[in-house]
């Protein structure tokens, strides 16, 4: 089942596009991840997605209902939109209180619950101005989980967050999709993106530029052989002259991008002994996410 | 009644609440002041310019005068505080930045607009009523004069007129709250109102001036008293109406950033 579904959406301010077309499409159970820089255009769809900005164009259909001024199923679905902010001077149960009355709930368990589960029990009378930066995301993930939505629609969940935080977050997202909810989310950080989402949207300038699962995205990234001599000149020639295509980088180091290479790089070592060129550094690169995501919008830029 | 209740919830614990009424209580008690100068002559003479104001404004040590000082407070004070609650109800939303957590909810943005009104009417009301009982009991302190029920009904009519006039043209302050995304816009637009009202009442139109019109309802000055009219009560409810319709529009049609 279709959770979230887009069509051809689009917002504009201006000359600058917002969001551009775009269409995506989010299965129960689905982790999404969004990428992007800022100003992308990533806050501007979790707005639209959540009702606070209409689109100029395109369609927006959550849990199969048309987006619209008759949309009755908020209590279905939990956000974080940006930094997490709450009433300074009330405490974490208060703040937690207003949501409850405003989603009108009527288990007042749910607060305890959502307290434990994200370890405020503690700060539970403390006022929320003197909540550390993770804290305070903790209290912006519990108002946006405490009613137990089946979709969370989750901007940058795990800023402010310290490394058990962050760990304990990525498995509560997990222990949520398999208890049948959906998530979208958008981060930064790449590499945590690419450790809960089943999916992901690259979005640049309001467009989305791809899209792929996490398997795809792991088998796209680029792989290099990386070769040190004291003769690259050389060395280059020689590895030529075998078929292989070799340039000499930045770095003084020689790059191999065959996958013969990659696969075999014995080959190489022994091609270069052979002919009287010792090697220093024989190793393998793969690029991190940060790399294959500045690659692709680079390429959508040349596009 | 959710919606209020989370409200309320967010107000109880706001300092500000308390210091709203500390400011508002200090007309009971500077006409309580102005009493007790008046009723010694010694004190009188020495009150230069205060003494100038007091025979100025015609005020007499008895319920009648300390009542009446207590309405015009209301007519020209009620437009700064009432516009200082109504900018916090509505301002402080961008302020604590918590407004985005109140768009997507099974609360409809109208239905919590309404309960931050109804809070900034029962506010309001409980500033007046704190005045009115501070003002009673400084003035049996001060063992004013009894005055005929009649007169004192009048009084207080006038009084709680004085009030909903002074409400009713604090709507527009939510909008500028909302529009401007905070504090700044709706205590800039309370400002220039009570300057413009000055100037426009010494002009002699203020009748027709929304917010000139309470306090010259609450008989700051006699004379201009008998200026209002049917059309201005017609432009004081004008203006609450259109101040109303442009909050409720304004935050459920307009994109939100």
């Amino acid at each position: 089942m279709e959770v979230i579904r887009t069509h051809i959406l689009s917002k504009h301010y201006g000359s600058t596009h917002a969001a551009d077309k775009i269409s995506i499409h989010v299965n129960q159970g689905e982790i999404y991840g969004f990428l992007g820089l800022n100003g992308a255009g990533k806050t501007t769809l979790i707005r639209m997605l959540l009702g606070m900005i209409q689109p100029d164009q395109g369609e927006i259909f959550l849990f199969g209902q048309k987006l619209d001024n008759t949309f009755q199923r908020w209590n279905d679905i939990g956000y974080l939109v940006e930094t997490p902010h709450a009433y300074p001077n009330l405490s974490v149960l208060d703040n937690l209180r207003v949501f409850y009355k405003l989603r009108n709930l009527h288990n007042p368990k749910l607060i305890d619950i959502i307290l434990e589960k994200l370890k405020l029990e503690k700060y539970r009378h403390s006022p929320a101005k003197v909540l550390s930066l993770g804290n305070q995301q903790r209290l912006g993930l519990a108002k946006a989980l405490m009613h137990r939505p089946q979709l969370h629609i989750l901007d940058e969940p795990i800023n402010g967050l310290d490394p058990e935080g962050i760990v304990e977050v990525r498995n509560l997202l997990n222990e949520l999709t398999q208890n049948g909810s959906t998530i979208l989310l958008s981060s930064h950080i790449l590499g945590e993106i690419s450790k809960v989402a089943n999916r992901i949207g690259i979005v640049h300038e309001g467009k989305l530029i791809r899209e792929l699962d996490t398997e795809a995205l792991l088998s796209q990234l680029q792989k290099k052989l990386i070769v040190g001599t004291h003769n690259n000149t050389a060395a280059i020639k020689i590895l030529a002259d075998a078929g292989y295509h070799a340039t000499l980088a930045n770095n003084n180091l020689i790059e191999l991008s065959d996958q013969q290479a990659i696969q075999f790089p014995e080959r190489i070592s022994r091609i270069l002994v052979e002919h009287d060129i010792p090697l220093h550094l024989l190793s393998t690169f793969t690029e991190d996410l940060e790399m294959y995501f500045l690659r692709t919008i680079k390429a959508s830029k040349n596009n | 009644m959710n919606a209020l209740q989370a409200e309320w919830l967010k107000l109880k614990n706001a300092s500000i609440l308390w210091v709203s009424f500390i400011a508002f209580g200090l007309a009971p008690v500077m006409g309580a002041v102005f009493i007790l100068i008046m009723r010694d002559p010694e004190a009188l003479a020495n009150a230069g310019a205060l003494s100038l104001k007091i025979e100025a404004m015609g005020i007499k040590p008895d319920w009648n005068a300390y009542l009446g000082i207590l309405t015009q407070a209301i007519g020209v004070g009620g437009v700064l505080i009432f516009g200082f609650v109504a900018s916090w109800v509505f301002g402080r939303e961008y302020t604590d930045g918590t407004a985005k957590d109140l768009l997507s909810l099974p609360s409809s943005r109208t239905r919590i607009l309404n309960a931050k009104f109804i809070i900034y009417v029962f506010w309001s009301l409980a500033l007046v009523i704190s005045n009115l009982l501070t003002g009673l009991i400084l003035g049996w302190l001060l063992q004013l004069p009894m005055m005929e029920t009649e007169q004192i009904i009048k009084q207080l009519t006038l009084y709680f007129n004085t009030t909903f006039l002074t409400i009713i043209i604090g709507t527009p302050i939510a909008f500028f709250a909302l529009r401007g995304r905070g504090y700044l816009a709706p205590l800039g637009f309370v400002a220039l109102t009570l300057v413009v009202a000055q100037i426009i009442a010494a002009t002699g139109y203020g009748a027709y001036f929304p917010w000139a019109v309470p306090g010259l309802f609450s008989g700051i000055s006699p004379e201009y008293r008998e200026s209002i009219n049917e059309v201005s009560y017609a432009i004081v409810f004008f203006t609450g109406i259109t101040g109303y319709l442009a909050t409720i529009i304004y935050w459920k049609y307009t994109d939100q950033q």
